[in-house]
């Protein structure tokens, strides 16, 4: 019989041994497994020191998925799981024993301190991982990773609270989900806690999303959703799905994916893969993953020249829960274009980066040229991305005129910080602010404000000088303006002598740009600092 | 505020008021709205993007 627990020191040997012994795989498989791979390099970098495997573990999302398709084959599929837990502390069976025994605050409070979180392993032949909760890449010097998305997962390992900051990840069971259902599930295990909303299992999903459209393919075994499917997945859980073209432009994708995200909204990322290795790329098929994160390394802003300088310009890699490689695997934007025909002419299209592996390739012999993105977003935010872009274009253009006749932006452009927010979030910023003191602070946080805001901030040479409040809620033609917050007395007032102009009231009357106008025009709203009056 | 941002306030909003600022006042207006609605077109998604299955 077995016990109810096991506990080993880590190595990827005796990790890969576990997965065999608790699935029905083998070891040469599992192996070779791209999964494998990023685990050495993952539990190696996190400093992992010993695993705990779960013995008879019932999990929700895989009970789910056997009862819709795996109690009904012909073959004994297992029907519990083994949960595997890990911890950068070095401990025994002996030491677990004695804290079950007996309370042990030291050891209870070291187990907590060290935990990095848990993967299941399901009974299945090869596709083993299932619902997956790891800490991701811890901060390096130099390197700003943001995961916006992490929640927190509550762990009760025989009595023992543990808790990880994660985002669940799972491996595609290429039966009752393929990639997209996989990216979906991880997308609405975000969503689902910060929209209120029930999570599906990758069964339920798959389900939904074809429910709607007839497909010459069978719901189970399932072979891929499209675009129109996982939106329909998407408004089954009451969240529409805004649709975003990346259409070659590097800028697009990383705007996008940073107004949102910033909000903790994870996104799916349509793609279409390459394999390099040979002297032209060879179209390998269309792959869905999750955007969780994304890294801002060096303040070598690239931007296309009549867009906006966007702080979200400076991303160089995204992290994405792929099915395929790993959770919170790296993308990077590393500048490399691969050349391929569209409508008879050959382009250069821009690509990613990947830890996708293929039998043929390597590591890094797969680049992914990013198609579509998919926002998940809570029906009442209305107003999107490219509106705000608008508002704000017209404002830096203006600003951008003048400074070349009267230079008073010090030989730098204004750089453009502008994401999805909510009114606690934006007030608990100013809040915590140390330099947000004062009346004209205090007027901000007691100000009656929508529940969904888009944030427009601009930075000089480092500094935010101005932000522009904007009700994501409204529509567009209901001039979504709420206020703005001026940080530098100076700027706003060079900011109203250009918005006094009478050109702008003849030429913008009725849009929302004219009513930041007349809203920095009016001396009752000009920023004062502490203690003036 | 200090001195030379008050200046600069002053310069900025007689410049726009002349008659060379009020007219690159209405280029930069119209060269924002054109560039934003090329921006707002590069967003848009080919319906026939979103029918084809992702199957890796």
């Amino acid at each position: 019989m077995e016990t109810p627990f096991e506990i080993y020191p880590y190595s990827i040997n005796k990790l890969i041994d576990i997965f065999s012994d608790k699935s029905i795989s083998n070891p040469e498989f599992i192996q070779k497994n791209i999964h494998s791979i990023y685990f050495r390099e993952y539990f190696e970098h996190l400093d992992t020191k010993t695993i705990l495997a779960e013995n008879d573990y019932i999990d929700r999302d895989y009970l789910e998925d056997f009862s819709s398709y795996y109690v009904r084959c012909f073959a004994d599929y297992k029907r519990k799981c083994t949960r595997l837990h890990f911890f950068k502390h070095d401990f025994c069976v002996n030491d677990f024993e004695a804290l079950l025994n007996e309370s042990n605050p030291s050891l209870q409070k070291a187990l907590q301190q060290n935990y990095l979180g848990f993967v299941v392993v399901k009974p299945l032949p090869k596709t083993i991982i299932g619902r997956t909760c790891l800490v991701p890449y811890p901060k390096e010097s130099g390197k700003e990773r943001k995961y916006p998305i992490t929640r927190e997962y509550k762990v009760n390992l025989f009595g023992l609270p543990l808790s990880v900051k994660s985002l669940a990840f799972q491996e595609q069971d290429n039966v009752v989900a393929a990639c997209a259902t996989s990216a979906l599930w991880s997308v609405f295990h975000g969503t689902g806690i910060l929209f209120h909303h029930d999570i599906l299992s990758p069964g339920e999903i798959t389900k939904t999303a074809t429910k709607q459209l007839p497909i010459e393919s069978r719901v189970f075994p399932n072979r891929g959703l499209s675009g129109e499917q996982m939106a329909y997945a998407i408004r089954s859980v009451n969240l529409e799905p805004l649709q975003i073209g990346i259409n070659n432009k590097e800028y697009n994708i990383k705007s996008s994916i940073y107004a949102y995200i910033s909000y903790g909204i994870p996104l799916i990322l349509g793609l279409r893969l390459y394999d390099i290795s040979g002297r032209t790329p060879n179209y390998i098929g269309r792959h869905a993953v999750a955007v969780t994160g994304y890294s801002i390394e060096d303040q070598t802003t690239k931007y296309e020249n009549e867009n906006l300088k966007l702080v979200s310009s400076n991303i160089n890699k995204i992290y994405v829960h792929d099915d395929q490689v790993g959770p919170f695997s790296r993308m990077v934007f590393d500048n490399r274009f691969i050349k391929l025909h569209k409508n008879g002419t050959e382009r250069d299209f821009i690509s990613l980066a990947t830890s996708f592996k293929t039998e043929g390739t390597g590591i890094g012999g797969v680049r992914a040229v990013p198609e579509i993105l998919l926002v998940p977003l809570y029906h009442k935010i209305r107003i999107s991305f490219d509106t705000i872009y608008a508002t704000v274009k017209f404002f830096n253009e203006v600003i951008e005129q003048v400074n070349e006749e009267i230079p008073f932006l010090m030989n730098e452009k204004i750089e453009w910080d502008i994401y999805l927010t909510d009114v606690n979030k934006l007030k608990s910023e100013i809040f915590e602010a140390e330099k947000c003191t004062g009346n004209y602070f205090k007027k901000i946080l007691l100000m009656n404000m929508p529940r969904y805001i888009w944030r427009a901030a601009a930075i000089l040479k480092g500094t935010p000088v101005i932000d522009f409040l904007f009700d994501a809620t409204d529509i567009e033609q209901g001039q979504y303006f709420i206020c703005t917050i001026e940080y530098d007395k100076g700027f706003s007032s060079i900011l109203k002598k250009i918005f006094s102009g009478d050109i702008f009231e003849e030429m913008l009357k009725n849009t929302t740009a004219w009513k930041i106008i007349r809203w920095l025009r009016d001396d009752s709203h000009t920023y004062r600092e502490a203690g003036s009056k | 505020m200090d001195e030379k941002s008050k200046r600069l306030a002053e310069e900025a909003g007689k410049w726009v008021a002349s008659p060379e600022g009020r007219e690159a006042m209405k280029k930069a207006i119209i060269e924002a709205k054109e560039s934003s609605k090329r921006f707002k077109e590069s967003l848009q998604v080919d319906p026939k993007i979103m029918r084809e299955p992702f199957t890796i």
